[in-house]
Parts: structure tokens; C-alpha cells; sequence
């Protein structure tokens, strides 16, 4: 029992730590979560950077004579309805799926973190107002609003990640605002204020800072829900258009031929499932090294 | 009570007013001639334009026009359709019930799935089973469930030959033998939210004392998890049904979609396509009035279920 108590107190202590940074790099490789999708995200975004130097074959052309080719000879995973390479429309199609979903989240920060400053700041009924709104809107689902101006719109992968980007607002506003409102009662922000320093000049040094680490993981949550979003968009045939590659739109291709072809729809469906777990992995596994508090529940 | 349900009504008001502003002034905003974005940007001659401003009432200041619509919804009338000509009213009691049932019997399952596979996890927490049912709750919520579809009629449909993949069928058994891969999509996808949160309550209220104390009076384990730790549990659980329609609204077009279902969402769907803006906009209304008003019973029910949320007291 002694000896128990001894290792307990022993075990869980880390080398020795030198700076933050190393402190959280200790902790992601501690945690499976974070390592695993944390490879995974960083595989993809490889595979979209240098989308051109890996694909073997040009996405878009296809010879048609090789239309529906199994996996194997020529093609890895085999070819598609007109001839083009499955594997090569996988590679390129990464572009538009997580490059489109990391729009939609850039979007809504750009709107989100100062909406969310603002909010707390000036308190009152401007700050009652506006989270009222959002709160409205986190209630209800942001694809069925993006239909709406799918169809007053027409459809597209720019016009559907601006739609999305602001339905996607609250989500950050939300959590910006919440980090504002601890933060400017703190002691050091107060001092700040003593001092003389401006409003902008406690944002940018004392608020902002510490809003970092909750709006990391929001928005790695948030890519995943913007993958999802984005891929069913272009299932329906209202995101990318053809012939640019999308695994949303090869899926909704994959299954007009699935009972003689069902390779097409499995390789991009198995895409996406990739894709949504590395980022919702991610955004779990950073929850528990940035916000240990969060993560014990 | 009725103070709760009035002032759940209140707040419920400006959301349904926020949606149908959104929906209504996004298209007269839209670049170009509205009356044209309304039937679709097809070609069409100077005097049809002349007739479409004036059955949409397009000639009239925006305002005008506003009130008239907000007029026609609370009377029910959602407008008319200009690809199929008719009423949207119609088009929507016509193919509400298919998505009710949809909606409903996947509902149905997701629950079946769900609560046992939630309270085991919890029960054998950090067991294979734990581990397993937390597998499953992450890759089914990574799947887009139009994905999960795909997979299910390739297994069900093609591979075994057990279920139909497409269509709704004719009436009664049949029509169930067609919604069964649908529902079951919808529900796997439902479960892997809610599995999540079933194990987590199950797990916070097995470890309050009355647990232990129910424990130390030697009531049976049945009897300690399903009375006195689920019936606690339960009160999360029920909070993220709201949620959980949200996702079912969604879902339920995806699905239909996927199984060539001809619902509300379907409706919806072809309505974006085609870009039949009167259609999307009444079946848009229509879809939020409900959820809203779904909304507003889970709220109500959480306060039958949890007397703290009555009271007006903190939990």
C-alpha cells in the first residue's frame, strides 16, 4: 500500500520540463487521440499541398475505353465512369474538401473572434442581442439554411463556404465571447487598464492571447463538421461542380454504379470518414493537452 | 409551467422571424432580376416577367411585399410552386408522411441502439465493450450518413439481397421492408451521438451517493441502474434531443436522397436543384416551424422530467 502510494506520487511526474512548448509537446505525445489524428490531418494536408507531384495520372482526363476499370492494372484503384483515375481524383479532390472546409472555419473566425470580443466588451444589450441571436442560430442546422442560398445563389463551392462560414459564426462567437468575459475582470488585465494602455492594446496583448487554445480546438471541431457539411453539399450536386475533383461528388457518382462498380464509391467515401476522424480526433485529443479541466469530465 | 411554456414561446418567435427574413430577403438580394432568379435564370420572354412580378408580387416596394407574405404563411399559405404549378401547401402535405415515418422510425431505432449500448459502456466502463461501443460512436459519427447508406445497401441490398435499396414500396408491410435500411441509416448515425452522451450521464450518475447507499441497502443491480442511476441520467439524454432533430432535419433529406425517397426533403432537395426558389423558401419555413416547435416540447418535457427546470431554480 505504501509503496502504492510512493509510485503513485512518482509516476506521472514528467521530464523535466524547460518551456510551455515542450510542456504541450509532451502532452500531445501522450495522447493517442491527438497523435493519431494529429497524423492523420498532416497526412492529408500533405497529400492536398502536393497533390500535382503524387497523383500518378491527370484527374480530369479520363480515356474512355477504361471507363468502370477494376482496381488493379493501370489504375490502383481503379477508373471511373469516364476513364479517369480514381486515385489521382482522391489526391486532387483532398483540395477542395479539406481546403473548403478550412475556408468555412477561417470564415467564421474572421466574423466569430471579433463578434465575440465585442459581445463581452461593450456588455448591455448590444452583448444581450447579439448572443441571443446566435443562440437562435446554434439551434438550428446551417446545411438547410445553405440550401436556401444554394438556390437563390446557384451552386458552388465559393458561394456554399461563404454561407456555411457565417452559419458556422456562433460556434467561435460563442466561445471568444465567454474567454472575454473571464478575462476582462482578471488582475492583469485590470493593471493593464491602471496603467493607462488603450482598449486595443489589452486585446491584442491580454485577451486574444488567451482566447487561442479555446479557439483552436472549436475550430479543429469545426472542420470536421465543415467536411461533413461541404462533402453532403456536393452529394447533392449544390458544392464543387464537375469535372473538378470532389469526394462528395465522386461518391454521388460512385453510387449510380454501385452495384457493378462499387469501388468508386467506397475509395471517396472512406476519404471523407478519414478525413472528419482525423479532425474530429484532433480537435478531441488537443481538448484534453490545452484544457486539462475540460477533459477530466 | 405555463410560465415556462409562455416564455419559451417568446424566445421561440424571433428565431421563426430570423429564418423567414433570412429566406425571403436573401433572394431579392441575389444580383440581378429577381423575378428571373425565380423561375431559375431559364430563358423566358418580357411578358412572362411581366406575369411572375406580378403572381410574386415582385412590382410591389419590398416591404409591401414582406408583409404580404408574412400575411399568406400565417394563413397557411406558403405560395406557389413555378416549376410544378401548384400551391406549395399542397407539395408538402403530399409528402409529409413518408418523412414523418422516416423521421420517426429511425428515431425509434436509434434509441434501441443507443440506451443498451450507452448503459453497458457506462456499466463496463474501460472494458472491451466500453472501448468498442466508443468505436463505434466515433467512426459512425465520421461517416457522412449518406456514406453509411451506401455501405448499408451495398451489404443488405446487393450483397445479401435481404432489403430493397431504393423506393418507398406500396403501403403497410411492404412500405416497412423499404424504410428499414433508411431508418436504420439515420438511426445508426443518431446513435453515435447519443450513445456518446448516454454513457457519459450513465457514468457521472453511477458515481453519486445515492447510488452507493441504493448499493448498501442491497437492491439488485437491475434495479440500481435502471431506477436510480438511468432515470437521473435520463435528464442530459433529453437534453440533446433537440439536438438531435436538428441532425434528423438534415438527415432525413440526405437520406431520402440516398434511397430515392420521394419526402419533404427530397422535395426540398430537387427544389434547390432546379432552383424552384418559391418551393424552397415555403418548405424551408415549414421545416423550421417544426423544429421549432419540436423545440419547444423537449424543453417542456425536460421540465416535467426535471422538477429544478420547473421550479425556475438552478440545477
Amino acid at each position: 500500500m505504501a509503496a502504492e502510494a510512493i509510485q503513485l506520487t512518482v509516476a506521472p511526474t514528467p521530464e523535466i520540463v524547460h518551456s510551455s512548448w515542450s510542456m504541450f509537446w509532451w502532452r500531445v505525445r501522450h495522447n493517442p487521440k491527438a497523435m493519431i489524428g494529429g497524423a492523420i490531418v498532416i497526412f492529408l494536408l500533405a497529400i492536398a499541398i502536393f497533390a500535382p507531384l503524387i497523383a500518378p495520372k491527370d484527374p480530369t482526363d479520363g480515356e474512355l475505353k477504361d471507363s468502370l476499370a477494376p482496381p488493379g492494372q493501370g489504375y490502383i484503384l481503379g477508373a471511373d465512369k469516364n476513364g479517369r483515375d480514381v486515385l489521382s481524383r482522391l489526391i486532387f479532390g483532398s483540395r477542395s474538401a479539406v481546403g473548403g472546409a478550412l475556408l468555412v472555419v477561417l470564415i467564421s473566425e474572421i466574423i466569430g473572434v471579433p463578434l465575440g470580443v465585442w459581445a463581452a466588451y461593450r456588455g448591455g444589450w448590444i452583448d444581450e442581442t447579439v448572443t441571443r441571436v446566435w443562440d437562435m442560430l446554434l439551434s438550428f442546422p446551417p446545411l438547410l439554411l445553405t440550401f436556401a442560398v444554394v438556390a437563390a445563389f446557384g451552386p458552388g463551392l465559393p458561394k456554399a463556404a461563404l454561407a456555411l462560414g457565417i452559419l458556422y459564426v456562433p460556434f467561435i462567437a460563442r466561445v471568444v465571447r465567454s474567454v472575454t468575459l473571464v478575462q476582462k475582470e482578471m488582475a492583469y488585465t485590470e493593471a493593464a487598464r491602471a496603467l493607462g494602455y488603450g482598449q486595443g492594446r489589452i486585446v491584442m496583448r491580454h485577451i486574444l492571447p488567451n482566447c487561442l487554445s479555446p479557439v483552436i480546438i472549436v475550430s479543429t471541431i469545426d472542420i470536421a463538421y465543415a467536411l461533413l457539411d461541404l462533402a453532403a453539399l456536393s452529394f447533392l450536386g449544390l458544392g464543387v461542380q464537375p469535372p473538378t475533383p470532389d469526394w462528395g461528388t465522386m461518391l454521388s457518382e460512385g453510387q449510380l454504379v454501385l452495384l457493378t462498380s462499387p469501388h468508386l464509391a467506397l475509395a471517396s467515401g472512406l476519404a471523407i470518414v478519414l478525413a472528419v476522424l482525423g479532425f474530429n480526433l484532433l480537435g478531441d485529443g488537443l481538448r484534453d493537452v490545452l484544457d486539462p479541466r475540460q477533459a477530466q469530465r | 409551467m405555463t410560465r415556462l411554456i409562455v416564455t419559451r414561446l417568446l424566445t421561440l418567435v424571433p428565431l421563426m422571424f430570423l429564418i423567414t427574413s433570412v429566406v425571403f430577403f436573401m433572394v431579392r438580394f441575389v444580383p440581378g432580376d429577381p423575378a428571373r432568379i425565380m423561375v431559375g435564370g431559364q430563358r423566358i420572354s418580357e411578358a412572362n416577367l411581366v406575369n411572375i412580378r406580378k403572381a410574386y408580387r415582385l412590382d410591389q416596394p419590398l416591404l409591401k411585399q414582406y408583409e404580404l407574405w408574412v400575411g399568406d404563411l400565417l394563413t397557411g399559405n406558403l405560395g406557389r410552386s413555378y416549376r410544378q404549378r401548384t400551391e406549395v401547401t399542397t407539395l408538402i402535405v403530399e409528402r409529409l408522411p413518408l418523412t414523418a415515418k422516416l423521421a420517426g422510425f429511425s428515431f425509434v431505432l436509434s434509441l434501441l441502439i443507443a440506451v443498451p449500448l450507452g448503459i453497458i459502456a457506462a456499466v463496463r466502463r474501460n472494458t472491451w465493450v466500453d472501448v468498442a461501443a466508443t468505436m463505434f460512436a466515433v467512426l459512425v459519427a465520421s461517416s457522412p450518413v449518406f456514406f453509411t447508406g451506401i455501405l448499408l445497401i451495398l451489404i443488405f441490398s446487393y450483397r445479401l439481397g435481404w432489403l430493397p435499396a431504393l423506393g418507398a414500396g406500396d403501403d403497410g408491410l411492404d412500405e416497412l421492408r423499404h424504410l428499414l435500411l433508411p431508418a436504420l441509416t439515420l438511426g445508426l448515425s443518431l446513435a453515435a451521438i447519443s450513445t456518446r452522451i448516454t454513457r457519459s450521464s450513465m457514468v457521472e450518475a453511477l458515481t453519486q451517493d445515492y447510488i452507493e447507499t441504493a448499493r448498501a441497502k442491497g437492491l439488485s443491480a437491475r434495479s440500481v441502474i435502471m431506477k436510480h442511476a438511468f432515470r437521473n441520467a435520463l435528464v442530459p439524454i433529453i437534453t440533446v434531443w433537440g439536438l438531435l432533430f436538428g441532425f434528423l432535419v438534415v438527415g432525413t433529406v440526405l437520406v431520402e436522397h440516398t434511397f430515392g425517397l420521394g419526402g419533404l426533403g427530397s422535395l426540398l432537395i430537387d427544389a434547390v436543384q432546379v432552383r424552384d426558389y418559391p418551393v424552397v423558401q415555403g418548405a424551408t419555413v415549414f421545416i423550421a416551424a417544426i423544429f421549432i416547435v419540436i423545440n419547444l416540447v423537449v424543453d417542456i418535457l425536460y421540465a416535467f422530467i426535471d422538477p429544478r427546470v420547473r421550479y425556475g431554480g438552478k440545477a
